[in-house]
């Protein structure tokens, strides 16, 4: 039989094959379709002379009119008479991804198929549609592949062939077929049948490894351990690829327990899931022109969402960015708007009567202190429906003004470090509002900042006349490190070094058990103070005249310097901050607060409104929308996003295409009557 | 008007300003006791900190013409001497951008031996 001899034989599949099997773009590019044509035309010819005969069953109508149903059927024959395996094939075709992949076989087919109709077709597309690049072929296929995944399978059946693209090669969707049927045997055959259309030929070795692991470990759980064990004698170790893992597999077949077999093999055992795993790595060998990759157009249009979100200057909300639709519309560029970035002035607060200092939220966000040269700390209590504070009490009796707060892990405690001329500083419990205990060694001692360790029990605190100490609760100096002038401190998250600025334009990390100490961040300029983020890995430098400086405490590099703001003369304190902290905040003495993205040297937004220089700013970590500075001018300043932004619908940074429906940062659902504008002087308490 | 940052140049001898005690500079700095200013005996230094600086004056000296500005304390603005910007003559090249500091309006004090540490 003609058809016997011409299709039935591998060497004339695999050329039909190659013959629109470009290198890069796995035959769908035009001009040697053009020769496929003519080939093809004479084997589909062949192929509905020969085929009438045996599968007329199969056959609704064969008419020469190029109806879909028609290619499809005529599509059903050339699997048939391809691979041998009837019934399956038809079964394969419903279910294999790849469903319309044997397309380009009808574009011969279908031009063989027509030929009564066009003669000599111009559109080399074949099925009327019109002709397309290699990239826009590539995006039907993607399109094509989608459809399929949502179920829409004649809409794909439809796209495949009017456009004359085909989704998967029909070798690999056979083997995805096999793959999923559990069909090992006809997987790797399928497999061998592929072997020229991989990139790298001794990944077929691997893969055909892969698929014997899974056809061993479904043997076992499966009680089949007769089976198994010749699987794994004369299959996979003839392979002599991965032999330790072949080892393991070996140790398996003891197991008696399916639950012991899947956790000591770390699979997930027999069924969909584990083969679909098996297929996704699978997939990974085969070159994309044969099998597409899985959700590439989610894929796709995730990357694209992520980018959108990276371009976003003012992005201070939570998205799952690996989730599509969680960034709101796809149909709009996501992009936060200005206005629900903190920029407002929420409050203004003029209790301290003198220039205020230095300003710090607790970690929990609930709480603020604030710190003047009045000598007075004032605690603030955070109202997390209206992003305000209040006044909860003020504490005093300080000799000098307050020039550093240090919160305690815990919430609870706060110390209070004084100007120099103090020697002594106070620790304070802020629920209570009474001191705990003071630190003053010797009147010549100064005193002027302080960290805590993890544990809230202990701290350190230092100073420029050279006292650096490890203290406890008591005010009793447990430690002390010898000539060293502090000027800022913090503590690592790994609990035991303590990170000192020192007068040497330098920060060096300090062990006080062992006594060891190292470099970690050298600087040409002055360090004015410095701030650790929340996660420990970055450290945030205010270096005189030199802006702001990131740095990456592990690899202990500058990452990037913020500028546009002035300082120099005066300490300032800068702050990360929003959601992520993906926000750098800073004072300055050009009397404005300063905001950076992480990644943008130039600031986002610049925030008028003090008189007077801004010493210090500091971000809520619980509730990303809302900023604090203090200055000279004696108020402290709190800021938040526009009115219409503000209240619990809108809070923190809606993005425009976000429904209000969306979980805010802050994680509350509830929806507020009305949103508040706050302008008057923070209520005294 | 804000905290005052001042830096801390370390030493074993330190100078400081004789009004507020802000330490200027250490003994190693100094390279002439050689000089004389308005108050009497001034001293020539390489570095010194914690100073703010007048606008440049030109000024007939005993050793030539040179464009000077007059320093003055960071943190309390009482004044200590002046720094040469630049010197007309070849031989006093050595002096521009070295700060004098008279002595009558400066303290000598005692610093400790600072912890450098290797890297």
């Amino acid at each position: 039989m003609a058809a016997g001899v011409v299709l039935g034989h591998h060497g004339v599949h695999l050329d039909t094959l190659a013959s629109w099997q470009d290198p890069q773009y796995g035959g769908v590019s035009p001009p040697p379709r053009k020769k496929r044509k003519q080939e093809d035309t004479t084997a589909s010819t062949t192929t509905t002379t020969s085929s009438t005969t045996p599968q007329q069953q199969s056959l609704s109508s064969t008419a020469p009119a190029p109806t879909t149903s028609t290619m499809q059927q005529q599509q059903h024959h050339q699997q048939h008479q391809h691979s041998h395996h009837q019934q399956q094939q038809q079964q394969q075709q419903q279910q294999a991804n790849g469903a319309s992949s044997e397309v380009v076989q009808q574009n011969g087919q279908s031009d063989g198929g027509c030929e009564t109709e066009n003669g000599v077709v111009e559109e080399v597309g074949g099925g009327g549609g019109p002709e397309l690049s290699v990239v826009q072929q590539e995006m039907v296929r993607l399109i094509g592949q989608h459809l399929v995944q949502l179920g829409l399978k004649k809409s794909a059946d439809l796209l495949m062939s009017e456009s004359g693209c085909r989704l998967d090669h029909p070798a690999a969707a056979r083997f995805r077929h096999c793959v999923m049927g559990g069909e090992w045997a006809k997987a790797e055959s399928a497999l061998s049948e592929l072997r020229t259309l991989l990139d790298d030929p001794n990944s077929l070795k691997e893969m055909r490894f892969l698929l014997l692991e899974q056809k061993y470990l479904e043997l076992l759980e499966s009680g089949q351990a007769m089976e198994a064990l010749t699987c794994l004698r004369s299959q996979l170790t003839p392979l002599q690829h991965n032999m330790e893992r072949v080892h393991q597999l070996s140790s398996l077949m003891f197991m008696s327990n399916p639950e012991e077999l899947r956790s000591a093999a770390r699979w997930s055992g027999m069924g969909k899931e584990s083969r679909k795993e098996l297929m996704d790595r699978l997939q990974h060998f085969l070159p994309p022109s044969i099998m597409l990759p899985p959700h590439r157009l989610e894929t796709l249009i995730l990357q694209a969402v992520e980018q959108q979100r990276t371009q976003c200057a003012y992005h201070n909300t939570s998205t799952d960015t690996q989730v599509l639709g969680s960034s709101g519309s796809l149909l709009l560029d996501h992009s936060c708007p200005k206005q629900a970035f903190p920029g407002t002035t929420v409050q203004v607060l003029s209790d301290h009567c003198d220039e205020v200092w230095i300003a710090r939220f607790s970690p929990d966000g609930a709480k603020l202190a604030t710190g003047s040269k009045d000598s007075t700390v004032i605690i603030w209590d955070v109202d997390p429906e209206t992003l305000t504070v209040t006044r909860r009490f003020t504490l005093d009796g300080h000799s000098y003004g307050v020039v550093y707060l240090a919160w305690s892990p815990d919430n609870s405690k706060l110390i209070v470090c004084l100007q120099e001329e103090a020697a002594e500083l106070v620790v304070w419990d802020t629920e209570r509002g009474e001191q705990i205990c003071k630190v003053s060694n010797s009147p010549d001692d100064s005193l002027t900042c302080a960290a805590w360790h993890k544990d809230s029990r202990k701290f350190v605190c230092g100073g420029m006349r050279g006292q650096f100490y490890q203290c406890d609760l008591e005010g009793h100096i447990l430690d002390s490190w010898e000539g060293v002038r502090v000027q800022c401190l913090a503590i690592q998250s790994d609990g035991r070094t303590v990170l000192a600025s020192d007068t040497h334009h330098r920060i060096r990390g300090y062990h006080f058990e062992d006594v060891q100490d190292h470099n970690i961040i050298q600087e040409d300029h002055s360090i004015m103070s410095f701030t650790l983020d929340a996660t420990g890995h970055y450290a945030l430098l205010n270096v005189a005249n030199q802006g702001v400086h990131l740095w990456d405490l592990r690899t202990r590099s500058l990452v990037r310097k913020f500028r546009g703001l002035t300082q120099g003369h005066y300490a300032i304190h800068s702050c990360f901050g929003g959601h992520n902290q993906d926000f750098v905040a800073s004072g300055s003495e050009d009397n404005k607060v300063y905001i950076w993205h992480h990644r943008r040297e130039l600031p986002v937004a610049t925030l008028s409104g003090h008189t007077g220089i801004v010493n210090c700013v500091t971000w809520n970590p619980r509730h990303p929308a809302m900023v604090a500075s203090v200055s000279d001018d004696a108020t402290v300043r709190i800021w938040g996003p526009a009115a219409q932004y503000r209240g619990s619908a809108g809070r923190s940074g809606a993005s425009t295409s976000t429904t209000s429906g969306s979980t805010t940062a802050n994680g509350r659902e509830t929806e507020s009557a009305a949103s508040h504008v706050f302008l008057s002087n923070g209520a005294a308490v | 008007m804000g905290r005052i940052f001042l830096e801390h140049i370390g030493g074993t001898r330190l100078f400081s300003c004789a009004t507020c005690y802000t330490v200027l500079t250490n003994r190693t700095e100094l390279i002439s006791t050689r000089f004389t200013g308005a108050t009497g005996r001034a001293f020539l230094f390489k570095r010194v900190v914690n100073l703010t600086y007048s606008e440049v004056q030109d000024r007939v000296m005993l050793t030539g013409r040179h464009m000077v500005r007059d320093v003055s304390c960071k943190n309390c603005s009482a004044k200590l001497g002046w720094i040469y910007e630049f010197a007309t003559e070849e031989n006093q090249r050595y002096k521009e951008g070295r700060v004098i500091l008279e002595r009558a309006l400066v303290t000598e004090s005692d610093g400790f031996e600072e912890h450098i540490g290797e890297d």
